[in-house]
């Protein structure tokens, strides 16, 4: 970070920190009721309030950082200690990267836990829970649940006396703004997505894509997690259920969020939730109605994923994920093309090139046999519509049987050229493994589907 | 059986041996410092981290060593009565997730009266989809663990015919690839906690019949690396959590002996944290209760016991659960029969 903002905060100075804080949390009267003298609890109280009042700033802070700065990429919490009179908000203007200094971390998010809760209580039916079970909580308690009970009643006081003076829709904008809060730091809690979906009501195409920035910064952090993902996949509905994309730009809209999501898939390979994210958007588009998507824009935007899960393939050869999706793909792609062995035929020798290029690649292999499979399926279409949708290739390889032929031919010339290569260089690990993998290759095809190339083949299993 | 090289470990020379009495120290001391930022960290996921560490205390038989007046009692606090579902802790919102670990606890207490279960097959059923699956809550998400938890659920309390059982059958057939395993929805990648999911749903639905045993059962064992451990998706790291979920899938396949069984052990072994107790996904890393269930549930299928130590009770592959508890309920569950040699 080359240019860092430094933000003072009125108030309380930050030289109180961490020292304070930390005796703060040290002496609370929460589990530890033995110590409870009344100075003690006298001086505790008085802590707990610059500590609460910290936090808020902290929260206010981070919150109009990420207000303000429309293009931030990335957030993450740094580790470091409290700097004198520093707010632990760390901006970088140039790079738009946000940051938030480690300390203070487990005290905002805590503050902003339970005020948050408290919040969600009061605005939110679903999280009451039943009468009926506080009564038998109560004839259950034993001395743990006391001490808990004694301490969740004074936080309760506490928030209340804090937060009951808020209007309705105050404590709506507080509990969003808590909201951001706790995601950036833990975005596995879905209570504070689900307060989002609740209350979070974009009017216009520009609030939502704010909204979707702001995942996408928690993504920079936390690339898989998915919560992220739901939340986004709820905002795209969100976004054509309210009419808040023009028709003709909602192949410009979807396109869009793939590109958003390049960045997840990017900093953490095999990303799971991105790349059924990935799927869903494709698919989102390709069977939107035909009248307000056209079969042209379908095409263009599968030749576009095609294109760009080509380059992805090239350079991940260990991202399954990637492979998957590319299957899809191409799956997707004989429902469109008259004419698809080519495409499957392409396929082959660009993932047999691989397979020699990089040696060793478990991935590159089970690739190879879904491409099989897809090839197997497509020509077995073929052949029950009776020969007459038959793909216009089979002629040139000299119909149907001749083709299954053809993919047969191949698997036992690629499996003869890796037997041979191993013969001559037994030293090397990867080759060696690319000799395993490839001999499960050819106990997979006689299993499942028939295929025996040990005929054609010298195989030692 | 070939196994995986691509990505793996090298295990440290001699694993130690079950440290039963360190892991149940470990599990009932889990997550009592109320107040933590840890804790409040993980509340999210509170009602499932307690069935994993209770299931695997009951495993060891050392259920009592918690109190089971607080453990029903928090259960209580997480039902919401307007809903029929259960959260994941006090104020937060119900989900299917939450609601199969809350019923499993209950089942393992055998204190099903302590909630209104009849307004909890109400939630199960009031998620279902028309074209078989399952909303894990409100908000809409799609997924096939979500089908698993509410099968799962109604199956424990006895009360499948709530739901349109073969539609939910129908939608994890269509949620298969090429490849024989199952992902999170229709056209997603196989994933082998996902494959769980699918396999113990058709199990419970005594449909298990409707896949091929053999193509799946090769894709699982081909999750079996060097290291005897096993990962989830090709060239993805070993972890102990898959141990379970592949382990479980082929024994309900009928094809838990196509596997290292013995490679599995130490794998497994390994994991354990000898100072604090527990299992982390590989040697080395953290010890917590999710993966401290996982590697004792595995090691309960595959019988493992030595003479320093009790033995593990009997699991079930299904439920995950200790079996006992699925037998004082009268549940059964369908298995494959045997494939043969691998």
């Amino acid at each position: 970070m080359s240019v860092i903002k430094k933000v003072h905060l009125k108030g309380i100075p930050f030289n109180i920190l961490p020292e304070t804080l930390l005796l703060a949390i040290n002496m609370s009267p929460i589990g530890g009721d033995e110590r409870n003298g009344s100075n003690f609890r006298k001086k505790v109280v008085i802590i707990d309030e610059n500590v609460a009042e910290l936090c808020d700033k902290i929260l206010q802070n981070l919150s109009n950082t990420i207000d303000k700065d429309d293009l931030l990429d990335e957030f993450d919490i740094i580790p470091c200690e409290s700097k004198l009179n520093q707010s632990p908000v760390i901006h970088d203007l140039t790079s738009h990267k946000v940051a938030l200094e480690s300390w203070c971390v487990p005290y905002l998010f805590k503050h902003s836990y339970h005020q948050f809760l408290w919040i969600c209580r009061k605005s939110r039916k679903t999280s009451s829970t039943s009468s009926s079970s506080s009564t038998i909580q109560s004839s259950n308690s034993g001395p743990r649940r006391d001490s808990g009970n004694i301490a969740s009643a004074k936080r309760e006081k506490e928030l209340s006396r804090k937060l009951s003076c808020l209007s309705e829709s105050e404590r709506i904008s507080k509990g969003l703004l808590l909201s951001r809060a706790l995601i950036i730091i833990n975005p596995e809690l879905t209570l504070a997505w689900n307060y989002r979906r609740d209350f979070f009501h974009p009017s216009s195409l520009e609030a939502l894509e704010k909204e979707q920035r702001f995942v996408s910064l928690v993504m920079s952090r936390k690339p898989k997690c998915p919560e992220g993902f739901t939340y986004r996949k709820w905002l795209i509905k969100k976004a054509l259920q309210k009419s808040l994309v023009e028709p003709s730009r909602i192949q410009d809209f979807i396109s869009q969020e793939i590109d958003m999501i390049e960045q997840p898939i990017r900093s953490y390979s095999t990303n799971y939730h991105a790349w059924s994210y990935r799927f869903w958007l494709l698919e989102l588009v390709l069977t939107y109605d035909k009248t307000v998507v056209s079969k042209d824009q379908k095409e263009i935007m599968l030749d576009r994923e095609l294109q760009k899960s080509n380059t992805w393939i090239k350079s991940n050869v260990s991202d399954y994920s990637g492979c998957h999706y590319r299957q899809k793909l191409l799956d997707c792609m004989l429902n469109f093309c008259s004419d698809g062995i080519p495409l499957l035929l392409k396929e082959l020798d660009e993932n047999e090139k691989r397979i020699f290029i990089f040696e060793g690649h478990e991935s590159l292999w089970h690739h190879r046999r879904t491409v099989i499979l897809l090839s197997i399926n497509h020509l077995k279409k073929c052949k029950d519509n009776n020969g007459s949708n038959a793909p216009l290739s089979s002629e040139e390889y000299g119909g149907l049987e001749a083709l299954e032929k053809t993919f047969q031919d191949k698997e036992s010339d690629l499996v003869q050229q890796i037997e041979s290569k191993n013969y001559n260089d037994t030293e090397n690990e990867c080759s060696q493994l690319n000799f395993k993998l490839c001999q499960a290759h050819v106990k997979w095809m006689e299993r499942r589907l028939k295929w025996d190339l040990t005929k054609s083949v010298h195989l030692e299993v | 059986m070939a196994a995986s090289l691509s990505t793996d470990i090298i295990l440290p020379n001699a694993p130690p041996d079950l440290l039963l009495p360190k892991h149940a120290g470990f599990l009932s001391k889990y997550g009592t410092a109320k107040d933590d930022y840890d804790y409040c960290m993980t509340e999210f996921l509170r009602m499932s981290g307690m069935y994993w560490g209770l299931t695997a205390l009951q495993l060891m038989d050392r259920l009592d060593s918690v109190p089971k007046e607080d453990v029903v009692a928090f259960v209580q606090d997480c039902f919401h009565e307007g809903t029929g579902g259960f959260s994941p802790a006090k104020d937060h919102d119900p989900h299917l997730l939450y609601s199969l670990s809350a019923i499993q606890i209950l089942a393992m207490y055998d204190e099903f009266k302590a909630v209104d279960c009849s307004k909890v097959v109400e939630f199960v059923q009031s998620l279902q989809q028309p074209d078989g699956s399952f909303f894990g809550d409100k908000y809409g998400e799609v997924d096939i663990r979500f089908s698993f938890c509410a099968v799962a659920t109604l199956a424990l309390m006895k009360k499948l015919d709530a739901i349109d059982t073969r539609k939910a059958a129908d939608f994890i057939l269509s949620c298969q690839n090429f490849d024989g395993g199952f992902g999170s929805k229709p056209g997603s990648e196989s994933h082998a906690g996902l494959i769980y999911c699918a396999v113990g749903t058709l199990s419970i639905l005594k449909e298990i019949d409707r896949i091929d045993g053999d193509a799946l059962g090769w894709w699982l064992c081909e999750r079996q690396l060097k290291s005897g451990g096993f990962n989830g998706r090709p060239e993805k790291l070993p972890d102990v959590c898959y141990s379970w979920w592949v382990l479980a899938s082929l024994t309900i396949l009928g094809r838990g002996d196509w596997i290292d069984q013995k490679a599995l052990i130490k794998f497994i072994l390994s994991c354990q944290d000898v100072s604090t107790g527990g299992f982390a996904d590989r040697p080395g890393d953290v010890a917590d209760p999710f993966h401290t269930l996982f590697g004792l549930g595995a090691l309960s299928i595959l019988g493992y016991e030595d003479e320093t130590t009790v033995k593990l009770k009997k699991i079930n592959p299904v439920f995950c659960m200790s079996q006992e508890v699925i037998d004082s309920l009268g549940i059964e569950v369908q298995i494959l029969p045997g494939g043969g040699a691998c």
